[in-house]
């Protein structure tokens, strides 16, 4: 072994005990132990319930079944990995690596070895799970885990050598391959294969519905395009489907022969990756910046176009008012993409509402409720223009002459008028289409801003708590999982308990002094609107302190 | 005797008004004592040269008095107001320019001067904007996103940032990284004019000779204490066999390291 690869070898046994010697650090403190003891067990129960399933016995499938199963499975895997590939182009190293270890005395085929060797490391938990998962329903266990295993283990090698040569091929035809439409190419090719998956299975019987999954499976495995892109596959289904060791061994042999024929050959692949591999971890660097922030790792910066947009002062022109203003210009030049989903979400709960009950009476108003229920749920979980985009700002934001409380209430102010204002459109075309004027959609629409402010501002105070950083995989997984049980706890019983506060005066007017409807609403109401407010004022005095607590070296390293 | 400037009240040392006042200041990390009783006052006008070893404790310093991190021991007096119990007023009569300024990406650089006018309750804003992007050759940037800044040009935001609210104290660490000679030079007057313009300027720098150029009064901390607070001429009269010396010689008399200086 050269100096380079022994260095390499290093290099990653100290990073494995690094990422262990993290997590011990993050579990010393006791609110790090309680996260990471809840997210170990959220993840082991998560394990067990799939992999021993409700029943725990196996379910055997037929031997055709499961090559169908496979068949589908690696092809779905497989395209998986090409996707990867186009989006890693060269050879991907972390940020951090790539310019110590482009500039060491390595040979390029011992660094392609040792990107391999943590490209099989990190595949090798899936391969043993949806190894042990077909286990369970092939007659054979052991042949079909060991297929699985040997195929998902086979995949990032095969993943490593296309985005070697799609790197090269970028390198030498650029120039011609930058002019072509790649969007509509990829359209016109999915349009394509659905054609001929239809066309060409209009042989192997019904394409439009199957009495039972019997049926369905007959048809794929008697369809042509489904046996054509099983060919590659070969070796694998073989494996998997065996039913006696004669059978077995050869088939296992093919696909052990082809593991090591690719660990042979994709180091010896003769490109240069250097140039696109440093792109690569630039642009994967600024992705996990960004998820890392509580951003999606896909979206965008503001857009060039929205730089003469101007976003009114609200909430006036002092410091309250400053902080309003800064997140409502984020949310206004960011999130485009969450307008548009937003809306989507909006418009199929209130079709699926209409499809449900058109005819039944109070449709209006329960269609709203759905709305607003479904509506606060999603979009408080899918926007995150809070603190959570703003973890490496704390610092900043602690230097601002802002009572911590304000500060906490003007942030989360743009985004539960943007999660209301949304709701309130899909309530108002629910009451066009039933030509309703219900009074009570008023209520749901009135009640819609005191719920998501209460969800955003126990969300932000259980992050500013526990501000472990967002991330599958990284560092805080584990904590962050942790923290979602908690969270998901927290949240349930105190909206519930707000809810059930807020409605005590409507029942004692309504139940117990039996006074008359105008009046118990009327005055339950009001009195409702006041003990929403009370409570959320005190959401926003513990986000407060929470956030006047907030300890920027320990809390944002 | 007292400065009565509008809105503060503040004692005087020489009938100059005592900007910053910190008292026995400390603060551990864990087992690690960063800060140990750390006292010392500005005035206004002055430019306090904070200098220290790698871990001496200044960015701890600063940030807490910024206001980053919370006071745990100690007094700190910000324009005559108590940072841990009046602490909107006092960060009302400062600004803080950390080492790498980060702006909202989705903010441009005229919407930067905008909001820190109202978050620091400036009105006439727009008039000293422009005139502050000139003075820091921003004009043509005024339009582009947080985002799209280079280094050098989020530094020149940053100083413009804590410019346009006329601070009664400004804290600076490291605030000529990135800059180009030009932007240097531009950011150097800025500085001595800010000061001459009545306010206190805390720099900390690892550019000796930055801060003796332009800092007049020096504080060196080493392990989280002062080792020495005076002049550049106190300093030398401190370390007779240095009294000829530049500031680097007498730091590494000061911080115990003269016989490693080359």
């Amino acid at each position: 072994m050269s100096d380079g690869q022994a260095a390499l070898a290093l290099l990653a046994r100290r990073k494995i005990r690094g990422f262990w010697a993290r997590q011990l650090r993050k579990a010393r403190t006791p609110k790090g132990a309680l996260l990471t003891v809840l997210g170990v067990a959220m993840f082991a129960l998560w394990i067990l319930s799939i992999v021993f399933g409700a029943s725990g016995e196996r379910l055997v499938v037929q031997v055709d079944q499961l090559a169908v199963l496979a068949r589908l499975g690696l092809l779905t895997m497989t395209m998986l990995t090409i996707s990867s590939a186009f989006s890693l182009r060269g050879l991907y190293l972390p940020a951090s690596e790539i310019e110590a270890l482009f500039s060491a005395p390595i040979p390029r085929g011992a660094l392609v070895r040792y990107r391999l060797r943590s490209a099989l490391v990190r595949s090798l938990f899936g391969a043993l799970f949806f190894g042990w998962m077909f286990a369970r329903r092939a007659p054979e266990p052991w042949f079909a885990f060991a297929g699985i295993f040997s195929a998902l283990m086979t995949l990032p090698l095969f993943g490593q050598a296309l985005s070697l040569v799609l790197g090269d091929a970028e390198n030498r035809f650029a120039a011609r391959l930058s002019g072509l439409p790649w969007r509509t190419m990829s359209f016109v090719l999915i349009a394509v294969a659905v054609a001929l998956f239809v066309i060409s299975g209009e042989d192997a019987g019904s394409t439009t519905s199957f009495g039972s999954y019997e049926e369905l499976f007959s048809f794929l495995s008697e369809h042509p395009l489904v046996r054509a892109i099983g060919i590659p596959f070969t070796p694998w289904i073989g494996a998997i489907t065996a039913l006696d060791a004669r059978t077995f061994w050869p088939w296992f042999a093919a696909c052990g022969a082809i593991f090591a024929g690719l660990w042979w050959a994709v180091p010896r692949i003769p490109v240069d990756y250097r140039e696109l591999s440093l792109e690569t971890s630039a642009d994967v660097a600024r992705r996990l910046a960004r998820a890392r922030r509580g951003l999606a790792a896909n979206a965008g910066a503001a857009g060039a176009n929205t730089r003469s947009w101007r976003t009114p002062w609200l909430a006036g022109r002092g410091p309250f008012g400053a902080a309003a203003w800064r997140k409502a210009v984020t949310i206004v030049r960011k999130s485009r993409a969450s307008f548009l989903l937003g809306g989507v979400i909006v418009s199929l709960v209130a079709l699926f509402s209409i499809a449900a009950g058109e005819q039944e009476p109070d449709a209006a108003l329960r269609g709203a409720l759905m709305v607003a229920g479904f509506g606060t749920f999603y979009l408080c979980i899918g926007l995150r223009f809070d603190f959570r985009e703003d973890l490496d700002l704390i610092g900043l934001l602690r230097t601002w002459p802002i009572a911590p409380w304000k500060l906490f209430l003007a942030t989360l102010i743009p985004e539960t008028m943007l999660v209301s204002a949304m709701i309130a459109l899909g309530v108002g075309g629910l009451a066009l289409y039933h030509g309703s004027t219900d009074l009570r959609l008023l209520l749901v629409v009135g009640a819609v801003p005191f719920a998501v402010l209460a969800w955003t501002a126990i969300d932000n105070a259980t992050f500013l708590f526990a501000p472990v950083r967002m991330g599958a995989a990284h560092d805080g997984a584990l904590q962050n999982a942790g923290r979602a049980m908690v969270l998901m706890l927290v949240r349930t019983l105190i909206l519930l308990l707000c809810g059930a506060l807020a409605c005590v005066p409507y029942i004692v007017l309504d139940s117990v002094l039996e006074l008359p409807a105008l009046v118990s609403v009327g005055f339950g109401c009001l009195a409702g609107v006041a003990i929403l407010c009370a409570e959320i004022a005190v959401l926003v005095v513990v986000g407060g302190e929470v956030l006047r607590r907030f300890d920027v070296p320990r809390d944002q390293p | 005797m007292t400065d009565r400037r509008p809105g503060f009240i503040l004692p005087l040392v020489d009938n100059v008004p005592v900007i910053l006042s910190v008292d026995a200041f400390g603060r551990s990390y864990e087992s690690h004592r960063a800060v140990d009783g750390l006292s010392f006052q500005l005035r206004a006008g002055e430019i306090l040269g904070l200098v220290g070893p790698n871990g001496a404790g200044k960015t701890t310093t600063l940030r807490t008095i910024a206001g980053v991190l919370p006071v745990k021991e100690g007094r700190i007096t910000v324009a005559g107001h108590d940072l841990a119990r009046q602490e909107e007023s006092a960060k009302r009569a400062m600004r803080w320019i950390p080492d790498d300024p980060q702006p909202f990406d989705a903010l441009t650089v005229l919407e930067h001067l905008e909001f820190t006018a109202a978050l620091y309750g400036q009105r006439d804003w727009r008039s000293r904007a422009d005139e502050l992007l000139a003075r820091f050759e921003l004009s043509e940037k005024r339009d582009a996103f947080g985002g799209e800044l280079s280094r050098g040009m989020r530094q020149k935001l940053a100083f413009c940032c804590a410019w346009i609210a006329r601070p009664a104290l400004v804290l600076m660490d490291e605030p000529l990284s990135g800059l180009d000679p030009r932007g240097i030079r531009s950011a150097k007057h800025e500085i001595e004019a800010l000061a001459r313009d009545g306010a206190a300027v805390i720099l900390s720098s690892h550019l000796l000779v930055l801060i003796e150029e332009l800092a007049t009064r020096l504080l060196i901390l080493d392990r989280g204490r002062k080792v020495f607070e005076g002049t550049l001429d106190e300093a030398r009269a401190r370390f007779p066999e240095h009294s000829r010396g530049s500031l680097e010689e007498i730091f590494f008399a000061a911080t115990g390291d003269g016989s490693k200086a080359p």
